[in-house]
């Protein structure tokens, strides 16, 4: 190929920059769509895959196992029951099971979910590749109303410790009531996971009792006021949990305690194998996502459709153009390297800037789905499935600019020198 | 052995499809090596038809068309091709420019097809790019205006930079269709001698192909297309 054609082509395409350029606009946009959707699917199911390692069983009150995941894991839903706290300690008192942490969620701060959970909680929770929790500064809760928070909790509040903070009853954006009487101090603050975990507020589960003791199916008794100095000398055992986590001595026992639990008398519990279930949860949306894949491939076509309608409605006023660089010694074959690589260009150029607007994207927007949706969307580079997705947009840039490339060829053979226009 | 005619027309006929009539039949049309050779005929003649078969984009259906002595009949597509970019110059009408290319970008054009042509730039100057810039400042293209687009000039300049790409790297054979009949009567003459003294300089044979006769006096030889072709003749008899 003659090295100036690429030059030439790319000299050609900034006359025309203005419709080119939409038309970069419309293949980035696919870009977008395409590799979007893939990378918010992949970066779920990471966030998702990341956020609980190590725990064999997760146990509550009988639901489906796939919402009993998304709460007691994800925190996202709620609770439609709660598991009592003679079956928790009967759980724990499975000679197979190694190790349990009672999780009770239901109350909020600042948006953020309170879970009251107990000391074994920072002993045996792991997320990524079984990476303990690390206390970033400060230490465990020891005293009452003590609390540590999630790095996301910090940063987004500016808590340091020592704070003091209340929480609301309810969570999400059903925030009922504060529990304004009885604050929590700061005394730890975890270091970041890139889980769930850092947009929790963490608290014993006395604590959770000790909130709610004046309370009565949902809403403070009215008139009945129990100052926080006074909370203690009450019991504060808890009468049910939201779910537990439980850990086995020998993994190999683990469908046999599910059966045990699952079928147990006292009370109807369920134990979901947290990778099951999360193979549940992608099975259930897995028809959302190939609809969507499907959508973005159908916008990729009708984008490559509009850059052949635009180069080839372009070529009959560059006919004469075409003619000259024959005239100077330009070869059919060149016309048509001519063209293709203007497709080529606009296509690489779609791509290039697609991948920028996505890294735009996660970098302006990152914070927000973090927070809301609990997906951490990572800036990299294309990798995997991405790679080959660019790789088929490219190829189908090509091949659409095959198309002018060919009749540009062939009106350079019928042209000759001078076109009769 | 070197060609004794820069350009060789022998029992030539030509027809754009099998079923229509022949449009060019010459039985015999030379160019000497050197020589500027006046051709005019009048619209229809077939003067576009005869610059094709000259550069070697469409072949005769019988006769030879000889280019420094090469028969296009029996050379394939791609050598053609190079023996255009290689040795002829095409100077146009008008609108023969590459507009988004600027004025020394158009000037340079042949070399970027012909290492031949930018290799012969040598000849005259230290770089392809300095004989552009020489070639333009001897047709009076002011030197601000070199780095400007082609579309930014007049007409009239525009020619003569069409002049100077047909010119570059000295090409033997220089084919001009009517490439002054956008230029005003006063400038007509100035280009034509402009070009024929660039020809003379590079010893490139002319062939001017136009339908204004008041130039062929600037010329070695005249021919009238529409005599030669007896295609054309025999339409007219009819």
């Amino acid at each position: 190929m003659n090295p100036f054609i690429p030059i030439l082509a790319a000299r050609s395409a900034w006359n025309r920059r203005l419709t080119l350029g939409m038309m970069v606009l419309s293949v980035a946009l696919s870009v977008v769509l395409l590799v979007g959707i893939e990378r918010l699917r992949t970066d779920a199911r990471t966030s998702f895959a990341e956020a609980v390692s190590g725990t064999d069983l997760i146990v509550g009150a009988r639901a489906n196992p796939v919402e009993l995941l998304l709460y007691a894991v994800f925190r996202i839903g709620a609770a439609t029951n709660n598991m009592g706290w003679p079956s928790y300690l009967a759980l724990a008192d499975d000679p197979a099971v190694a190790w349990t942490v009672p999780l009770s969620l239901g109350d909020s701060h600042r948006g953020f979910a309170v879970l009251g959970t107990t000391s074994a909680y920072f002993d045996h929770f792991r997320h990524g590749d079984r990476t303990p929790l690390k206390i970033a500064q400060g230490k465990r809760f020891e005293q009452l109303f003590d609390t540590v928070i999630g790095a996301d909790v910090a940063t987004a509040s500016g808590y340091r410790l020592g704070d003091r903070i209340t929480l609301s009853h309810g969570a999400g954006d059903t925030v009922l009531a504060e529990h304004g009487d009885k604050p929590f101090t700061v005394v730890g603050i975890l270091a970041r996971t890139g889980t769930p975990v850092d947009r929790t507020v963490h608290v014993s589960l006395e604590a959770i009792e000790a909130i709610h003791l004046n309370w009565q199916g949902g809403a403070p008794v009215p008139g009945l006021s129990i100052p926080a100095e006074f909370a203690r000398k009450f019991n504060l055992t808890p009468k049910s949990i939201t779910a537990a986590l439980v850990g086995l001595h020998n993994r190999s026992d683990v469908f046999a305690a599910q059966r045990r639990i699952n079928a147990a008398r006292a009370e109807p519990l369920v134990a979901v194998m947290p990778g099951v279930a999360l193979d549940n949860l992608w099975q259930m949306v897995g028809t959302a996502e190939r609809t969507m894949t499907g959508i973005s491939a159908l916008v990729a076509a009708v984008s490559f459709i509009g850059l052949v309608a635009v180069v080839l409605a372009g070529l009959g006023e560059r006919r004469r153009e075409l003619a000259v660089l024959r005239s100077v010694g330009a070869a059919p074959r060149d016309v048509f390297t001519l063209l293709a690589f203007e497709g080529l260009l606009i296509t690489l150029s779609g791509v290039v800037l697609g991948l920028a607007l996505l890294t735009a994207a996660a970098s302006l927007l990152g914070e927000f789905v973090l927070t809301r949706y609990g997906v951490v969307l990572r800036v990299r580079l294309p990798d995997g499935a991405e790679l080959s997705m660019l790789l088929a947009i490219i190829a189908t840039g090509l091949a659409a600019s095959l198309v002018p490339g060919y009749r540009a060829y062939r009106m350079a053979l019928a042209d000759g020198l001078a076109p009769r226009l | 052995m070197s060609p004794s005619q820069a350009i060789l027309i022998e029992n030539v006929r030509f027809r754009w499809k099998p079923d229509l009539p022949w449009c060019l039949e010459i039985p015999r049309l030379s160019l000497g090596l050197g020589e500027s050779l006046f051709l005019h005929g009048p619209s229809g003649s077939g003067k576009s038809t005869l610059l094709n078969l000259i550069g070697g984009v469409v072949i005769a259906d019988q006769g030879g068309v000889h280019v420094l002595g090469c028969d296009f009949r029996h050379t394939r597509a791609t050598a053609r091709d190079r023996i255009r970019a290689d040795h002829i110059g095409f100077l146009f009408q008008q609108f023969n420019l590459v507009p988004y290319l600027t004025v020394v970008e158009n000037v340079l054009l042949p070399c970027r097809f012909s290492k031949r042509r930018a290799e012969r730039c040598l000849l005259q100057s230290a770089s392809p790019l300095a004989e552009a810039r020489r070639l333009l400042a001897r047709l009076d293209i002011a030197p601000n205006l070199l780095q400007r687009r082609v579309t930014e000039l007049s007409i009239g300049q525009q020619q003569r930079v069409a002049a100077a790409r047909s010119i570059i790297g000295a090409p033997e054979i220089i084919v001009a269709d009517e490439p002054t009949s956008a230029l005003d009567a006063g400038r007509q003459m100035a280009f034509l001698e402009l070009l024929l003294e660039q020809c003379a300089q590079s010893s490139s044979s002319l062939l001017f192909v136009s339908h204004d006769r008041r130039l062929e006096s600037a010329f070695s030889r005249t021919l009238a297309l529409d005599e030669i072709n007896q295609a054309h003749a025999k339409e007219r008899d009819a």
